[in-house]
């Protein structure tokens, strides 16, 4: 399942950049993480809850960068366990300076498996298109030095 | 054959089942709430193939609410192995109702919880914690049984569960002499039936009483008794099985496989537990079917006569076919019958069936015999084109004829009764074959709506006495006078929808002189009826009806003997009828006089001679006089007891630009023998149908080549709604069966074996002018697009750019 978008992010590239590698900003703003781990350079464990509908529950996984191009690339990879399946995804992140912001795209490859598969196609990419717009809301957020809402939709 | 009075077998007698069932007052095992009641939910595999490396639950265990918390660990060190259903020469593989080291399919469990409700049963599995190691997995058939592919049982050495095949005249030769020589690869795609209710059990170990209760949804409490016995090493006279209405089976309810999930749940916490499966569950672990590659090879004679016939069948069981469910068995059933209603002189047959990491492999009505009728009856038809003859008119030249039954079908089995050819010849009449076929000259090519008619005709061997199997020999019934004149039916034939409830009454009811209201069927339950098997291979109007009809013979003989002694004449000149047992124009004494006499007033001792057997009730065994399990010279063994036969056509319209198939028009001619009940018998024909029709036209397993499966709920899995399907038009040829005591002849399958073959002939027929032959099923919309894009003639005329 190909997943791929992008986001407008206020800050310029060098301060966007050393936002979304960075764990604590990382987990700061993934919608519903619970802890983050660092386990290595560039790779951490989370604990992920998720509250919506049908995918709802509590999810593990584990996340790298790689292959930094600083400032203007990288590549994700992530894969996850929860109570409807597994999830597996890779791709890359590209920066590019836009004036006062940075246009951040993301082209993904998502695998799924377990109960999870059926719903991929329909449910899934919505959902996780959602939960990418509110990551980088937060990071936004975060660089601005503004608090960041408690709850929100999916978390 | 002793002619009784039939006043009620043939009639059209409303179901008496249907009272409750209409109005919402039927009791299904999810209706049934018991104190102290917990609640089952399951873990499953995500993966289709892995090792366990490690299950912690530690976690859940720590939850309030939670009472239980049980892996395949606790399974495999308290309790055995699932039951085998079947081992006719198969490789059973060791296999516990939770994964031990390896999960073999998507969807397997791993882990149960019994909690107070469901919902924290459901969320407590979020607390489990499951490492896997991925294995490379294998969904295909042929790619299963290839050098070098992943192996679901190592110690096996190949992914073989089973395989078998025979060899009858000089195949060789007639071949190397033959005129005409076709050969076809046709396969058939995984689906299988989609009851209302899917599976649901409610176990209660009773420490105290020593005795393990489960109430479930089955086709065969008898069998789930025994199964459940074994699988727990429990005794089985203190397992108690209680099947209340059932949702439909569909042979999809065989066997003890999750069922026993609950009763291990409640062994371990001393308390009622109960499961309901959720659709997702249905379709990702309920018993799936088909899933098969056909290689046929025909020998044709120049005058259109079949001369031989060398097949193949690959089948694929998933993880198993043996202890999950009985799917193995089915490609034996397909090798042995794919022979068809047609005559040969030289047969061989292998069958290969493979293990692969999909879902387990059941029965699904047909359980083989639609496995033999699909590729033959494509073949036919194709086979009749390329030889200038009409589909019908090769068909007619080879059937076995009207007046050579019993005949013996190379392949072994002995064909009781029938009349092929009038089944087919009342078809064309009633589908107006001829009209269809001036209608399609004169429209065709005027759109893109394309007109086409396929025919299919079928064998439904029925009544399978199966060796070394549950699906086995015999069937026994007790019919029983109660003292008050009324008659109880005793039965380990479950209704699960094709009313044997009804049914048995009124076979009864004739068999006593009584109506249908002075008889009840007692069934469900294993504490109040004998052993019985249950309803399966469409044995019912085989096996049951026999057995019960001649059970009501045996307990009116021995009444007459009762009511001769007290009036001092001759048995032999008596009669039963309208409620009472009658001296031709003389004396007369209802049923409820005598049981009062025999119970009461005076009571047994003053009625009742001393040679009389048992005038309270007869419980009878009956077995088939033509099945047999002793080879003959040739090795070949005879199954099945009753052949019923028929013909079906479908039309439809094709359309050449989207790919869309309508179904205009169904027609089925059956031959079931004596009709019981003729509204229930085209119920099934109807519901029968429309189940093929949605295996040809919808109905799939999605499975990718990681064996995830895709389509979990019924919104991505079709089924045929009521405006796919035309009005169904029936009719019948009678041909009773030597064999039974009525002569009836099962009926339960028949209309679900014809209809893949009849559409995939439609659609060839309709699409005759671009020359397309069916390679796969279900005919999607995209698949029959892609099939036209192989035309030149189609991409001139239809393809955008072209």
């Amino acid at each position: 399942m190909k997943f791929e978008g992008e986001s407008e992010v206020s800050g310029t590239p060098p301060v966007v950049w050393d936002a979304l590698i960075d764990p604590k900003v990382i987990e700061r703003c993934t919608p519903g993480c619970q802890s983050l781990a660092v386990v290595g350079p560039d790779d951490f464990e989370l604990v992920t809850k998720i509250g919506i509908a049908s995918i709802s529950g509590t999810y593990k996984g584990r996340m790298r960068i790689a292959e930094k191009l600083v400032g203007e690339r990288y590549v994700m990879s992530a894969e996850g366990a929860g109570p409807i399946g597994t999830m597996s995804v890779v791709g890359i992140v590209t920066l590019q300076d836009n004036g006062d912001a940075t246009r951040v795209a993301y082209s993904f490859e998502a695998t799924v498996g377990g109960a999870m598969t059926g719903l991929a196609q329909r449910a899934l990419l919505p959902i996780a298109k959602l939960l990418t717009k509110q990551f980088f809301k937060r990071v936004e957020k975060v660089i601005a030095g503004e608090d960041l809402p408690a709850e929100e939709v999916g978390s | 054959m002793t002619k009784s009075t039939s006043r009620w077998v043939g009639a059209s007698l409303a179901r008496k089942q249907d009272l409750r069932l209409v109005t919402g007052h039927g009791r299904y095992t999810d209706d049934i709430s018991v104190p102290g009641m917990l609640h089952a939910a399951m873990l499953r595999s995500p993966h289709a193939h892995a090792r366990i490396k490690s299950v912690d639950v530690s976690r859940a265990r720590a939850l309030p609410g939670v009472h239980a918390v049980l892996t395949g660990e606790d399974a495999k060190r308290y309790w055995g192995p699932l039951a085998p259903t079947i081992d006719i020469g198969m490789k059973v593989p060791t296999v516990y109702a939770l994964a031990t080291d390896k999960v073999y399919y998507m969807g397997e469990p791993v882990v149960a919880i019994a909690a107070d409700t469901r919902y924290l049963a459901e969320d407590a599995l979020e607390f489990i914690d499951v490492e896997y190691e991925v294995l490379p997995a294998v969904t295909d058939t042929e790619a299963a049984l290839a050098p070098g592919a992943p192996l679901l049982y190592p110690e096996w050495g190949d992914n073989v569960q089973c395989a078998w095949g025979m060899s009858v005249g000089a195949v060789d030769e007639t071949f190397a002499r033959a005129d005409h020589v076709f050969e076809f690869r046709l396969p058939q795609h995984r689906y299988s039936g989609a009851s209302l209710e899917g599976r649901a059990a409610l176990a209660h170990y009773d420490a105290y009483n020593r005795k393990l209760t489960l109430h479930c949804s089955t086709q065969a409490p008898n069998l789930v008794r025994t199964l459940v016995a074994q699988t727990f090493r429990f005794p089985e006279h203190d397992v108690q099985v209680i099947a209340p209405d059932i949702g439909g089976g569909y042979g999809n309810k065989l066997q003890a496989d999750a069922e026993v999930i609950p009763c291990l749940l409640s062994l371990a916490t001393g308390r009622p537990v109960k499961w309901t499966e959720s659709r997702q569950e249905n379709l990702l672990s309920g018993m799936q079917c088909r899933d098969y590659v056909w290689y046929l090879k025909v020998a044709v004679s120049k005058d259109g006569i079949l001369q031989g016939l060398d097949a193949q069948v690959l089948g694929n069981v998933g993880c198993d076919g043996t202890c999950h469910a009985a799917g193995a068995g089915k490609f034996l059933v397909a090798a042995g019958y794919v022979p068809g209603p047609y005559k040969w002189h030289a047969f061989r047959v292998a069958t290969k069936v493979a293990v692969s990491n999909k879902a387990p492999s059941g029965a699904y009505r047909g359980y083989g015999k639609d496995i033999a009728n699909y590729p033959l009856e494509v073949a036919m038809s194709r086979m009749a084109d390329a030889l200038g003859l009409s589909p019908a008119e090769f068909r007619r030249r080879n059937f076995v004829g009207k007046d050579e039954f019993p005949y013996q079908q190379i392949s072994g089995p002995v064909y009781d009764s029938g009349d092929y050819a009038q089944c087919l010849a009342k078809l064309l009449e009633l589908v107006d074959y001829d009209e269809v076929k001036q209608r399609q000259a004169a429209t065709q090519g005027k759109s893109a709506k394309y007109l086409g008619i396929g025919i299919a005709s079928m064998l439904e061997p029925s009544g399978g006495a199966v060796p070394s199997c549950i699906f086995n020999s015999y069937e026994v019934a007790t019919v029983r006078l109660m003292p008050e004149g009324g008659v109880l039916v005793l039965t380990g034939h479950q209704d699960i929808g094709q009313g044997s409830e009804t049914t048995l009454c009124q076979v009864v009811a004739d068999e006593l002189g009584l109506t249908p209201d002075d008889v009840r069927v007692v069934y469900g339950d294993t504490n109040a009826v004998p052993y019985g098997l249950g309803p399966w291979s469409s044995r019912g109007a085989t096996f049951n009806v026999s057995c019960i009809a001649e059970a009501a013979r045996r307990l009116k003989a021995n009444l007459f003997e009762v009511v001769a002694n007290l009036w001092q004449c001759e048995a032999a000149g008596l009669v039963a009828a309208d409620g009472a047992i009658v001296e031709p124009g003389g004396r007369r004494m209802t049923l409820r006089e005598l049981g009062n006499k025999l119970h009461l007033w005076p009571g047994a001792f003053g009625v009742v001679p001393k040679h009389v057997a048992n005038p309270f009730e007869v419980t009878h065994y009956w077995t088939s006089p033509i099945a047999s399990w002793t080879p003959d010279e040739l090795g070949r063994i005879r199954l099945y007891t009753t052949h019923p036969s028929g013909s079906s056509a479908i039309i439809v319209e094709v359309d050449a630009e989207t790919g869309k198939i309508e179904v205009k028009d169904v027609a089925i001619v059956d031959d079931c023998g004596v009709i019981i009940n003729p509204t229930i018998v085209e119920g099934q024909l109807h519901g029968g149908y429309v189940q093929g029709i949605g295996g040809a036209l919808m109905e799939e397993f999605h499975y990718d080549e990681r064996g995830q499966l895709w389509n979990t709920d019924l919104t991505s899995y079709l089924h045929p709604l009521a405006t796919d399907v035309p009005d169904i038009k029936c009719d019948h040829v009678i041909s009773p069966s030597p064999y039974t005591t009525l002569g009836t002849k099962g009926m339960g399958e028949g209309s679900t074996i014809m209809p893949c073959a009849a559409m995939v002939n439609a659609v060839e027929d309709a699409l005759k002018p671009f020359g397309v032959r069916v390679d796969q099923l279900p005919l999607t919309p995209e698949r029959v697009i892609r099939l036209l894009k192989t035309s030149s003639i189609w991409r001139e005329m239809y393809e955008v750019g072209a």
